[in-house]
């Protein structure tokens, strides 16, 4: 039988439905009663079918890159996540940090305008901490471990070694004025207002004869309420220190911006 | 990267085992099989993708077609488990979707049983087919067009799955449609002249 170009390229616009109605009838006859022609078709149809299935190696390989590549975006993707979870805490834990830091209350500006650390005369004779002479308590009254611990505890106080100044002034030495108001104000400038007031409020039913150290203490329990937002209570101590040599004008001029911020 | 609520479902999404799933199909047909149906239809999609002539409304409807009969064939206790399920369904799929592009465009059917049917094939003519159409003689057709040449089986391969020969021309650098045409129409020859040659036509 001759391969023809022009039976082959009937056969193909039959299959490929390029034919009329009657031109498919006409070819429906002719395989029928024409066998060899029937083998024609019967080829060129199986050829499409043949290369039209996949082979199972094709296929094998197809899913083979589909599992490699759905892995690695999957992995790609977790990668992604865990560095964006990281990058999230390390901002999250810097912004808390520095919030920590940071933690202002409503009446810091307040505060901070009247802010000094309390004056070394109080233990001193001169700023150096080294000689301790002029101290504010009998110092042959402790033993030699009190001693050194007092000493320590405000040398680290100056130092803004608040925790350390806390553990060494602790409440063992609690009857012990000087060192009830260096915890405090350790306290105080740790911002933990709280605390500082409890300390300094037993030191000021305390304190005897120390007219120096009670307006201190006085003066810094104000700062804690008004920190502790407890105004009122911070407005009364004010009045008590207003005969102060030393704080009576701040006293007045703290109280003057309490009133205007809250009334 | 925008990071989305239907993105991060889909990253969510876990891997099923092949068993997984057919114990889920089996035990709780109406969950599995929304499961199972969302589960393959973007690798099925991209297969067609990359091996066809993609048409959405045709990958919709072989795809449903496809997943139906899993389904059935699941229940029916007459899934066999012979390859991995991807494979296994891209295989039917890629039957399914040929047979129904090849419908859409009026095509004859490639299928034994339907050219049957519809050519009302006498006795010899029906062998004929039969005997071309056997598992044996397909593939034994497919290494021999592969022989003949890889361009050869690719270019018929191409047209096979519905490309014209405009597409096939760009596709193979060739000049024109008739270029493809008359190159189909040699390659097939050649093959035709090497089953001649070696006996392996239907004796008649």
């Amino acid at each position: 039988m001759n391969f023809d170009e022009n039976t082959e390229e009937l056969i193909e616009r039959f299959l490929n439905g390029e034919m009329t109605e009657v031109e498919q009838e006409v070819i429906k006859d002719r395989i029928n009663a024409d066998p060899l022609f029937a083998q024609r078709v019967a080829v060129q149809m199986a050829i499409l079918r043949a290369v039209s299935l996949p082979s199972d190696n094709e296929i094998e390989q197809f899913v083979e890159v589909l599992e490699t590549n759905k892995r690695s975006k999957q992995s790609r993707v977790l990668l992604l996540i865990i560095g964006f979870i990281v990058v999230l805490l390390v901002v999250l834990s810097h912004s808390l940090i520095k919030k920590s830091n940071n933690d202002e209350t409503p009446n810091d500006k307040i505060v901070a305008e009247f802010l000094a650390p309390p004056p070394k005369s109080l233990i001193l004779d001169s700023d150096d901490a080294v000689q301790w002479q002029k101290v504010a308590y009998d110092p042959d009254m402790m033993d030699m471990k009190q001693k050194t611990s007092i000493q320590e505890g405000i040398i680290a106080f100056y130092k803004k070694e608040y925790d350390k100044t806390i553990t060494l002034l602790n409440s063992d030495l609690k009857n012990i004025e000087i060192a009830l108001f260096y915890r405090s104000l350790a306290y105080f400038n740790k911002k933990e207002y709280i605390v500082a007031i409890e300390n300094l409020e037993a030191l000021d039913r305390k304190i005897e004869n120390n007219d120096d150290l009670m307006f201190e203490t006085r003066w810094y329990l104000a700062l804690s309420y008004i920190q502790n937002n407890e105004i009122q209570k911070a407005e009364k101590m004010l009045k008590l220190l207003v005969n102060s040599e030393k704080y009576g004008t701040k006293a007045k001029q703290i109280t003057e911006k309490l009133e205007n911020k809250y009334q | 990267m925008k990071i989305t609520r239907k993105g991060l479902l889909k990253f969510s999404q876990r891997n099923y085992s092949d068993d997984e799933l057919i114990k889920g199909l089996q035990e709780k047909p109406d969950k599995w099989k929304r499961i199972i149906y969302k589960y393959f239809k973007k690798d099925l999609r991209n297969y067609c993708k990359s091996r066809m002539k993609y048409e959405e409304v045709l990958f919709e409807g072989a795809y449903d077609d496809v997943m139906m009969d899993f389904y059935k064939k699941v229940a029916d206790g007459k899934y066999e488990k012979r390859s991995k399920l991807t494979t296994f369904l891209i295989k039917v799929f890629h039957r399914k979707y040929t047979d129904n592009y090849r419908k859409h465009y009026k095509k004859i059917s490639l299928y034994s049983d339907e050219v049957s049917e519809a050519f009302e094939l006498k006795d010899e003519a029906q062998k004929v087919f039969q005997h071309f159409m056997s598992k044996e003689n397909l593939q034994l057709l497919a290494k021999l067009l592969n022989e003949v040449g890889k361009n050869c089986y690719e270019i018929i391969k191409k047209h096979a799955e519905g490309f014209d020969d405009i597409e096939i021309a760009s596709m193979f650098g060739l000049k024109n449609a008739k270029t493809v045409k008359s190159r189909r129409y040699q390659c097939r020859k050649k093959l035709f002249n090497y089953l001649s040659d070696n006996n392996l036509l239907y004796e008649f």
